[in-house]
Parts: structure tokens; C-alpha cells; sequence
């Protein structure tokens, strides 16, 4: 059922991305279903008219004409399949050409939980795997197995006209011969789920193998063998399962040709024992035998097209599923605010699907223009936190408002202009320069001055000091690009920020990959520069968290702790906890404070 | 030319390595079915010249042709079975013979060519092309049967007429070279396409993770590059739709030209028959036999593209195998009892003009806590690959006790180094081989392992994960980590090793401060007794260091204990300074 769902929702993409193409190409490949048959007819007519000019019943013009008809036809036949195909092709570069931009569109308009989820994950991993081919793919087989089936019963009803029991015995071997084509198909898309976790594990290893850190180590540690027998295990696996399932398909294979074999011999000699009673004419007997050859030749292609329309069938499921993700619910009207003071109030919050409170009735105000510092161990909630402010995600309970207002109904453009972040995983955009750092405000993507401002502020003025300047490709991606260190892209990352006008600044560990200079350049340029406007952060390095006009400790989803550094340090306390150790490093080894 | 054909010997030789019985079972099957595809015409025009000749009274003779034609018809379907077993067969051991080949040549390439992004696309296209080995034989014998039999069919043909020999021939030609013009342009097509592929690929990337998704969405970005993928896919489809098309176009004036000469050939054997140079029987015969070269040539036609374009395919997975692999040197490494010495090191990474090393010179003495710092790119982590013999200095040399690392077998010094590295690697495995990568032959000492990760990680990461055999990584189905207790698992990976030194490259920048400071201060506990370097940003672990190398600009700078240097007042005074005045 899900097959026959997903052939017409395959078809019904097609036509929408290529009405015209589709038409005539399906004009292309239905007109030829009848030629085999008639190919019976002709061969037939063609050699009764030519014996029978021979022995002079017959006029000459009527063996030309036969003949004609014959060589037109075939003609046709290879034109049209050409013409088909060429609309084929055209139908597929408009799949593609339309589609891109299409998916582009629904990615954009996807939740954002989607992307955390393993589910949504691995149709994305599929996704990627170019989704236009695959339907074309599921296209082009309906096509041919509708085709196939056409020709197969326009030829059948040929040979039916020649001999009833010849047409029944295609009847009856055709059916079992179908059967056993479908339950190839099946098996072969059972056992390409079966082994998709090998795949999987397969593929897993090969990206180990091109990724220069895990070589390093499996060198060092001296651990090829551990890597090698894990392939040849799954390697090994893969064959085995392939192996096993290709003795069913052969065995089923053979069933089907054994079927054949014992038809062909029946067919030959029924029509030669009507030959030879005089019930058939030569013409009738070497278009049987013409006719029947052919079917079995059909009769497999069919059960074989059959098999690959079920297979890509369900390929495109993902794709199905695809389209019918939910969509996002984020992408709020209100374009103005009043005012832009953050208010959480008793939010709690766990991730889709999980049973786990990531946060537990969190509320705190931060005014406009207020710098402040989330501090907390791993897995506090630091992070959460900062989704729900972006509108990441809606809170099961409580608000997350800016100016009054729901964060998520805020319009996206009204956001950007009240938040701009730094991530720790901040992207590397295999683009120029000037993209990199525009994308913190893309307003700002032909000012020179302003990039180049924000570049000088994230002490990153060297990068485009070099040839090309702005320009310059980044990354590994473009042939002239050059791939910048960690550090490096963190600079541009942090430039992204200054050249924000956003009221608001997440920096959550940004500076994780920074040497302890740069690190400090960057607090103080932070400082400085965000001193009108508003600082969210989130940091392990307690030190950067000073500069915060309040620090709010969290721990195990909770607010513990709220105040200034100095405030806190005088209370005992997970902070002063924290500050202290951490600091233990700097300080002489006789300090004035004591750890707990 | 002559590299254009270079590697049949190697498909010939690694296609019999990996399926012995394939040729032999190919031979004698098609061998068999040219038989029966030449004999069948000539058995058709028996039957009809005996069945024409005799008026209704039919002599044995005919009854065992009709038996024999019978046998012609039969024969295919079981050929049929047979060549598609043994070719399923060979698809399958070939993907693991030319999988295998393929993961044990990797193994062995040189770390450095790993830095370079072609190396990647080779590796991905010589994964595709290890698979079309057997496709390639199977559809050349394929095209040498259709020629045989299309030759073997002009024959018959040409025993009734000699005139029909050259007019069958005709039919071969025109097709043969369009498609072999397309084939080529197809494979440098796709060649050029690589880039674009790979930059739409990046694009789709960016917008199904997550990372990237939240951070476009919070920029606002994202619509911004959205219109950078449309218009790098569309540009990337105006290139493919003008060579599909042409193409197209093109094959239909063949198609032209051989319907015409069926046509032709047709026709004149009528007229053969016409005047009498032909009987009926010869030329039913005639008619059944251009009715298969016809369709022969058709198969052959396209069976000779697909051996092109397959043999452009396999051309990738060979090429993949010039890529430069490790050398070695032959010294067996021994021990070093007293220091290991970089002499004026220089290295550059491929591809770039900076020398990522300039002329380094230090000294490591046996059993020392080294600690290096320096600015980002000032060639730290470079070093320690230096180091370990993983790269070799393009100038200068790195000695052990005098030993240099390029004349020494790598593996026996890898043998006594051990590291964590900055960017280490999240084994989708269990928890208990992530650990055991280390030393593999201590795999299964599972309490020993269990100790030291509480001593790493606490009691907790083993408590989450409910054992050491579990699976890790989600897509796996097991267990996800957060970074900070991957960092753990790789700290553990690095002390399980016994070494004489250990290499550790930011081993802590995913940690939170508490967990930090546990860490930092049990190494020093942990790593007692051997030679270890420490790279790091922190600056604050310098206090315990026997010794400090500053680097900058892939030299070293400044060199000595925390206090020589904070009073000497150059780079280390200057970094400390900057660090430490946020904490005091």
C-alpha cells in the first residue's frame, strides 16, 4: 500500500516540477507498447505475403507495402523511445533545477527541535544523498514497468490470435514468473535494511580513515589491527548477508527461467505439430516463435522493473517524511518593542521526547543594557537556556519575553536586531572573508569600513591583511581558499559580533580555543565596546564572568546564586567554590582563601 | 593514450584475485550462447526451405530441426541464470575484495596528504570506483559477445550474399563514435563538477545540523544563504543540462543512420529474393538475422558506453593507490636515556607558503614535564607531530639520543609515545575498546581500565554509560557523551598506554574549571616517570613544569622555569601577566 502511496506521490512531484516534459515523454513510452505485438503481426504478414509472391498469389506491391509498414514502424518505435528519453532527461534536470530551491525553502521553515533529533537526523543523512534523483529514479521505473506490462499484454493478445493455448501458457507462467520478480524486489530491500547498520559502522570507519586526527592516533597507538579486523568483521558480514540473500534470488531465479524453459518447449512444439497438420502458416509459426522469445524476455525485464519501481518506492520515503515534518511555529509578526528588558519567568523546560527537567522554574530579569554571566558546571543548563531566549524552542511552562513580548513572536528580523551570539561550536563558513564576517549583520555585507572595524576589534586585522583582503576565500572548500587555525576562525566568529547592532551580545564559550593573550584582548574589547549594550554570557573561565554586571550561578537547572563577583566571592558558595579553584594556578601557593 | 589504458592489467589481475571462477564460468557460458545465437537463423531457414519445399508432407528431417530450434530458444534462459549468479556473486565478493584493498591502503598513506582536501575527494571517488570493477568485465565480455555475434551473424548472412556483409557492417559504425565522444565528455564533466558538488553538499550541510542551524537562524542569515545554494546549485544544473541534452539530441541522428541502414538491408534482401539470387527460406532467414544484429548492435552499443564510462570510474579508485604512502626507516628504536634534540626544524604544511616551523632548536631531557605555550599557530601542535616522527621536518632533524626520527622504524617509536590530542576522536565503539585503543593488548584487563577512568572521569561516566562494553555514540544506538566526558574518555585513551612520553595537546579545553583543576593536578600524579610535554593555553600549569618553551612564529622564543622566566620579563612574563590579572 505504502508502495502504490509513495509511486503516486512520486508522480504527482513530478508533474508538478514538469507538466509538459512528463506528458510527452509518457506519450513517448506508451505509444511503442504496442509495436511488439504489432511487430508479431508484421514479421507474420511479411513472411505469408513474400512465400506467397514467390509462388505467385501474391502481387510484389504487397510484400513492399508489409514491408514498409514494417521498417516505419520500427522507425517510429526508436524515435519515439529517443524522444521519450531526451524529455526524460529534460524532466530531470527541471526535477533538480526545481527541487533544490524548494528543499532550501522547507529546510528554513523546519522547527528547530527537527535538527536535534535523531530521526529528523538520518532523513537529513538521506536528504543529502540527492532526493531528485531518487524520485526521477521511481519515475522512470513506473514508466517502464507500466510500459513493460503494456507491451506484455498487447503481445499476449497477439499470440492469443495464434493459438489460445500458446497465449494461455503465458497466462499461466506469467503470473508465477511476476511473483517471483516481487519477492526478489522484497528481498532485496529487506536486506538492504538488515544491513544498514553495517553500512553504517562501514562508512563510519572509511570517515576515520580520511580524518587526519583519528589516522594520527590509530598510528601512534598502534591500533590498525583493532581498525582492519573491525572492517573485515563488517566487511566479512556484509558478503555473507549478500551471499545468503543472493542464493534465495537465484533460486527464485531459476524457478522462474525453469518455468520458461518448460513454456518454450511446449511453444515450439505446439506450433510445430500445428505446422505440420497444416493449421498455422509459415508467416503464423515464425511470429509465434518471434513472439514468444520476446515475452520471456519481457516477462523478466517486467518482474525486474517491478522489483526496482518497489525498491525506489520506498527509497523516496524519506523524502514523503520529508515534506511532512512540522513546520516552525517561531516566525512571529511584531516588528517593534517598546523597550527590550529580558524577563524568563518560572520556565521550565525538557527536550522533546525526553523525560529529563533541563530547566526547573527559572526566572530572572536582565534591563536593557545589563551585562550578565551564567556560571555552572557542565550539564547545569547553561545552553538550554539560551535556545529558549533565542526562540528556539517554546518553554513547557512560563515565559521568555523581551520587551513583554514572547520571544517567539517576535518577527525574525526584530530578533536579530535584539540578539546577535557567538557560539562555542561557531561555524566556518567556506566563503570570503567578507561573508564570514557579514553574516553577523548582513546589512553591513558592502561596508568596508564597518567589517574591517569589527575585524580590528576581534584582533583580527591580520587576516585581511594579505592578498585580496576581504575577498579572500576561507576554508578548504574553493581551490584558492586557505584554511584558517582554530584561533583564527574565532576571531572571525568573534567579529561576527562586533559588527552586530543587535541590543543584546550571547557569547556562549566563545573563547575556549583562544590563547590566554587573545583571551584577554577579547574581554577587554568586549567590555569596552558592549559597555551601552547588553552582555549574555556563558563561560567556564570564571575570570571573563568578573566583567558581568551580575552572575547568575546555575545548578542543576536552578538558580542558585545572583549577584556581583565580589558579592558572591563573600558568601561560601558553588561560585567562590569555582573562582577559587580556578584561580589556584595564578595565585602564589600561600593564599588567603581556602578552598570549599 | 597510454595511461588511458594503464590499469586493465590491474582489473584483469585484481578481478581474477577476487573471483577466481568468474572467467572460466563467463567463457563457457557466452561461448554457448553465441553458438545458439548464430545457430538459430540458420535453423529458422532450414525449417522454412523444408517446410516451403515439401507441401504438406514433412519428413523427419524438419521435426528434428523444429527440435533443435526448440533447444536454441531454451538454452538462453538457463545461460541466463547461471551469468546472473555468478555475476551477483562477483559483485559482492568484489566489494569486499576491492573494500579491503582499499581500507589497507589508507592505513598507509602519509599523515600530511591528509591535510589536503584533494586527497578526500580521491578517497571518495576510489570508493565509488571499487565497485564498478565487475561491472566493467561483465559489461566487456558482454560487448565482446554482442560483437561476436553480430560478426558470426554477417557471416550466415553473408554465405546467401556477399553484398550483405558490407551493408551489415555499415550499421556498426556511426553510433560507436558519438557515444564514445559523449562518454569522454561525461567523465570530464563530472570531473569539473566535483567542486560545485562539493560546495552544494557543503551548503545542504549548513542547513540540516544543528550547530549551524541555530546560529544562521539567531544571524538571520538564512535566507541570505539560501540564495547563495540556489545559485550554486542552478549553476552547477546549467552545466549538466547542456551536456544531457546535447547528448540527447545527438544520439537521435544515430539512431537516424542505423534505422536506415535496417532499412536498406531490408530492402535489398528482398530484392535478392526478387531476382532469385536468394531463396525464401534465405530470406526469412536474412530477416531474423538483421532483426538481431539490429538489436545486438543496440546492446552493443550501449554496453560499449557503460565500459567506457565504468573504466573512467575505475580510473579513480587506481589513482587513488599514487598517492604517497609512509616511509620508513629501518632503525628499530631503543629507549632514549638521556634527550631528545630538534636541530633547526622546518616544516610547512602543503599548499601553504608559511613555514609552520622556522628553524626550531630545543631539548627535551629524559623524565622532564615540559610545558610549551604560545599564540595560536605558532606551531605548538605541529611540533609535537614532529615530535612523535609523524611528520618529518622538511630541514633539520629531530633526534633521539642522537637517532634521527626519519631513519628510525616509526612504529617502534610509536611504540613508546602516547598523547591526547586537541581535536581527539570520538570512536563510535564501546566504551571499553575507546579506552583500549591505547594498548590493545591490555584490552581486556577491565578492572585495571575501570580504575583509571574513575581516576579520570569519577565514579559517574561509568555509572552513566552502566559498564565498559556499552556502546557510545548515538547513531549506533548507544550511549551519546557530552564533550566534556569524550575529553575524559580521551585522557583515559592516552594514560592507558604504557610510554616513556606522552604528548598532551590541550588536554583539558572542554573541561569546566572544577573538573579542570582535578585533572591538571592528577596528571601530574599519573604521567610520574615518563617524559611528558603538555601544550596548553592555560599558562597556569606552568608553576609545576621542570621546564617552558615559549613558541612564536614556529620558533622558540624563551626557555626555563616559571620564575627565570617571569623575572627575565619577555613573551612568558607578558602572557602570564595577561592571564593571571584577571584572577587577582
Amino acid at each position: 500500500m505504502k508502495v502504490l502511496k509513495n509511486c503516486f506521490f512520486c508522480m504527482k512531484t513530478v508533474f508538478r516540477y514538469a507538466p509538459w516534459n512528463v506528458f510527452f515523454s509518457l506519450i513517448c513510452f506508451l505509444i511503442p507498447t504496442f509495436f511488439t505485438g504489432l511487430q508479431v503481426l508484421l514479421v507474420q504478414r511479411i513472411v505469408d505475403s513474400a512465400i506467397g509472391y514467390a509462388k505467385g498469389s501474391v502481387p510484389v506491391e504487397q510484400v513492399v507495402l508489409w514491408g514498409i509498414l514494417f521498417v516505419t514502424m520500427l522507425t517510429l518505435w526508436v524515435s519515439l523511445q529517443r524522444i521519450g528519453l531526451y524529455e526524460m532527461a529534460v524532466t530531470s534536470t527541471k526535477l533538480t533545477e526545481k527541487m533544490a530551491p524548494e528543499i532550501a525553502d522547507r529546510l528554513t521553515q523546519l522547527e528547530y527541535a527537527s535538527f536535534e533529533e535523531q530521526a529528523t537526523q538520518e532523513i537529513f543523512q538521506k536528504m543529502s544523498e540527492e532526493p531528485e534523483t531518487t524520485i526521477y529514479n521511481c519515475y522512470v521505473n513506473i514508466v517502464m514497468a507500466v510500459q513493460t506490462m503494456i507491451a506484455l499484454i498487447f503481445s499476449m493478445a497477439v499470440i492469443f490470435a495464434i493459438s489460445t493455448w500458446i497465449g494461455l501458457g503465458v497466462v499461466i507462467i506469467g503470473v508465477p514468473m511476476l511473483v517471483l520478480g516481487y519477492y526478489t524486489a522484497g528481498r532485496q530491500v529487506a536486506v538492504t535494511e538488515e544491513l544498514a547498520d553495517t553500512r553504517r559502522r562501514m562508512d563510519d570507519l572509511k570517515g576515520m580513515l580520511t580524518n587526519k586526527h583519528a589516522m594520527y592516533e590509530m598510528k601512534l597507538f598502534g591500533a590498525e589491527e583493532l581498525f582492519t579486523g573491525k572492517w573485515n568483521y563488517y566487511s566479512t558480514k556484509q558478503a555473507e548477508i549478500s551471499m545468503r540473500e543472493n542464493r534465495k534470488v537465484t533460486l527464485a531465479d531459476m524457478g522462474s527461467r525453469i518455468l520458461n524453459v518448460v513454456y518454450l518447449v511446449f511453444v515450439v512444439s505446439a506450433v510445430a505439430v500445428g505446422l505440420l497438420q497444416g493449421n498455422l502458416t509459415l508467416g503464423q509459426f515464425t511470429g509465434a516463435l518471434n513472439g514468444v522469445s520476446g515475452i520471456e524476455g519481457k516477462l523478466n525485464m517486467c518482474s525486474r522493473q517491478l522489483a526496482g519501481m518497489l525498491n525506489y518506492a520506498l527509497q523516496i520515503d524519506f523524502y514523503v517524511k520529508f515534506m511532512h515534518l512540522e513546520t516552525r511555529s517561531d516566525l512571529g509578526r511584531k516588528t517593534t518593542l517598546d523597550h527590550y528588558d529580558i524577563a524568563f519567568e518560572n520556565v521550565s523546560f525538557r527536550y522533546p521526547g525526553t523525560e529529563r527537567k533541563i530547566l526547573k522554574n527559572v526566572t530572572f530579569y536582565v534591563k536593557e543594557g545589563e551585562s550578565i554571566a551564567f556560571v555552572g558546571e557542565n550539564g547545569a543548563g547553561k545552553s538550554t537556556l539560551i535556545k529558549l531566549l533565542c526562540g528556539l524552542y517554546e518553554p513547557d511552562t512560563g515565559n521568555v519575553t523581551v520587551g513583554g513580548i514572547p520571544v517567539r513572536e517576535l518577527s525574525p528580523k526584530l530578533r536579530t536586531q535584539v540578539l546577535s551570539a557567538v557560539f562555542q561550536d561557531f561555524q566556518e563558513y567556506q566563503m570570503t572573508l567578507r561573508e564570514n564576517v557579514a553574516i553577523g549583520n548582513l546589512e553591513a555585507l558592502a561596508d568596508d569600513k564597518k567589517l574591517l572595524g569589527a575585524l580590528a576589534h576581534a584582533d583580527g586585522s591580520v587576516l585581511c591583511e594579505q592578498e585580496n583582503g576581504l575577498e579572500r576565500n576561507l576554508g578548504k572548500l574553493s581551490e584558492d581558499g586557505i584554511d584558517l587555525s582554530k584561533g583564527q576562525w574565532q576571531r572571525v566568529a568573534m567579529a561576527r559580533a562586533f559588527v552586530s547592532d543587535a541590543k543584546y551580545l550571547i557569547l556562549d564559550e566563545p573563547t575556549a580555543s583562544l590563547d590566554p593573550v587573545a583571551e584577554s584582548h577579547m574581554y577587554e574589547n568586549f567590555a569596552r565596546i558592549f559597555k551601552e549594550r547588553g552582555i549574555i554570557m556563558i563561560s567556564h573561565r570564571l575570570a571573563s564572568a568578573k566583567m558581568a554586571d551580575r552572575i547568575l550561578v546555575l545548578d542543576g537547572g536552578r538558580i542558585i546564586q545572583t549577584g556581583s563577583h565580589e558579592e558572591l566571592m563573600e558568601v561560601q558558595g558553588l561560585y567562590r567554590t569555582m573562582y577559587l579553584t580556578q584561580s589556584a594556578f595564578y595565585r602564589e601557593k600561600d593564599t588567603e582563601y581556602t578552598i570549599g | 593514450m597510454k595511461k588511458k589504458f594503464c590499469y586493465m592489467g590491474y582489473i584483469f589481475r585484481d578481478c581474477h584475485k577476487a573471483f577466481p571462477a568468474f572467467y572460466a564460468i563467463n567463457f563457457m557460458m557466452y561461448a554457448l550462447s553465441i553458438t545458439v545465437g548464430v545457430m538459430g537463423p540458420l535453423l529458422l531457414a532450414h525449417i522454412l526451405e523444408l517446410a516451403a519445399g515439401t507441401e504438406g508432407n514433412y519428413g523427419s528431417g524438419l521435426g528434428k530441426a523444429i527440435m533443435l530450434y526448440g533447444v536454441c530458444i531454451g538454452v538462453p534462459p538457463v545461460i541466463g541464470v547461471v551469468l546472473r549468479s555468478c555475476y551477483h556473486a562477483a559483485e559482492v565478493r568484489g566489494k569486499k575484495y576491492f573494500g579491503n584493498q582499499l581500507f589497507a591502503f589508507s592505513r598507509k598513506i602519509r599523515l600530511e596528504a591528509l591535510e589536503n582536501p584533494e586527497v578526500l575527494d580521491k578517497f571518495y571517488g576510489a570508493d565509488k570506483g571499487g565497485t564498478a570493477q565487475f561491472q566493467f568485465m561483465d559489461r566487456l565480455i558482454q560487448v565482446t559477445q554482442s560483437v561476436v555475434l553480430c560478426i558470426g551473424t554477417i557471416i550466415v548472412v553473408g554465405r546467401y550474399s556477399s553484398i550483405l556483409i558490407f551493408t551489415g557492417l555499415i550499421e556498426l559504425v556511426p553510433d560507436i563514435f558519438t557515444k564514445l565522444y559523449f562518454e569522454k565528455r561525461w567523465a570530464d564533466f563530472r570531473r569539473t563538477q566535483r567542486i560545485a558538488n562539493r560546495r552544494c553538499s557543503y551548503f545542504l550541510k549548513l542547513f540540516t545540523r544543528k550547530e549551524s542551524i541555530k546560529e544562521l537562524r539567531v544571524m538571520g542569515a538564512e535566507q541570505y544563504m539560501k540564495e547563495k545554494w540556489v545559485g550554486e546549485n542552478i549553476r552547477k544544473l546549467r552545466g549538466l543540462r547542456d551536456v544531457n541534452l546535447d547528448i540527447c539530441k545527438k544520439q537521435v541522428y544515430g539512431i537516424v543512420v542505423i534505422n536506415a541502414c535496417y532499412a536498406f538491408n531490408i530492402g535489398l534482401a528482398f530484392y535478392l529474393m526478387v531476382q532469385g539470387e536468394i531463396s525464401i527460406g534465405a530470406f526469412a532467414a536474412c530477416l531474423s538475422a538483421f532483426t538481431m544484429l539490429h538489436s545486438s548492435l543496440g546492446s552493443v552499443v550501449a554496453n560499449f558506453a557503460e565500459v567506457v564510462q565504468k573504466y573512467y570510474v575505475i580510473e579513480e579508485y587506481y589513482d587513488y593507490f599514487t598517492i604517497p604512502t609512509e616511509e620508513n626507516g629501518t632503525e628499530m628504536y631503543q629507549p632514549f636515556q638521556d634527550k631528545i634534540l630538534a636541530e633547526d626544524v622546518h616544516f610547512s604544511y602543503n599548499g601553504s607558503d608559511r613555514e609552520a616551523l622556522a628553524g626550531l632548536n630545543l631539548e627535551i631531557k629524559k623524565g622532564e614535564h615540559v610545558v610549551i605555550v604560545g599564540e595560536n599557530g605558532s606551531g605548538k601542535t605541529t611540533f609535537s607531530k614532529i615530535l612523535t616522527g609523524a611528520y618529518l621536518p622538511s630541514k633539520g632533524h629531530v633526534t633521539y639520543d642522537g637517532h634521527r626520527t626519519e631513519e628510525l622504524n616509526r612504529k617502534s617509536l610509536y611504540d613508546h609515545i602516547s598523547m591526547v590530542q586537541q581535536d581527539f576522536v570520538h570512536y563510535h565503539f564501546t566504551l571499553q575498546e575507546n579506552i583500549g585503543i591505547g594498548n590493545l593488548k591490555r584490552m581486556k584487563d577491565t578492572e585495571a581500565m575501570k580504575e583509571l577512568l574513575c581516576q579520570v572521569a569519577g565514579e559517574e561516566l561509568i555509572e552513566k554509560t552502566g559498564g565498559l562494553d556499552v556502546q557510545l555514540g548515538r547513531e549506533f544506538g548507544g550511549q551519546e557523551l557530552s564533550g566534556g566526558e569524550w575529553q575524559k574518555v580521551a585522557i583515559a585513551r592516552g594514560l592507558w598506554k604504557d610510554s616513556d612520553i606522552i604528548i598532551l595537546d590541550e588536554p583539558t579545553s572542554a573541561l569546566d574549571p572544577l573538573v579542570e583543576y582535578d585533572i591538571l593536578s592528577k596528571f601530574v600524579e599519573m604521567i610520574r616517570g615518563k617524559t611528558s610535554i603538555i601544550i596548553s593555553h592555560r599558562v597556569g600549569i606552568c608553576r609545576t613544569a621542570d621546564r617552558i618553551i615559549v613558541m612564536k612564529d614556529g620558533r622558540m622564543v624563551e626557555c626555563g622555569r616559571h620564575e627565570e622566566l617571569l623575572q627575565a620579563g619577555g613573551e612568558y612574563a607578558h602572557i602570564w601577566q595577561e592571564q593571571a590579572k584577571w584572577y587577582v
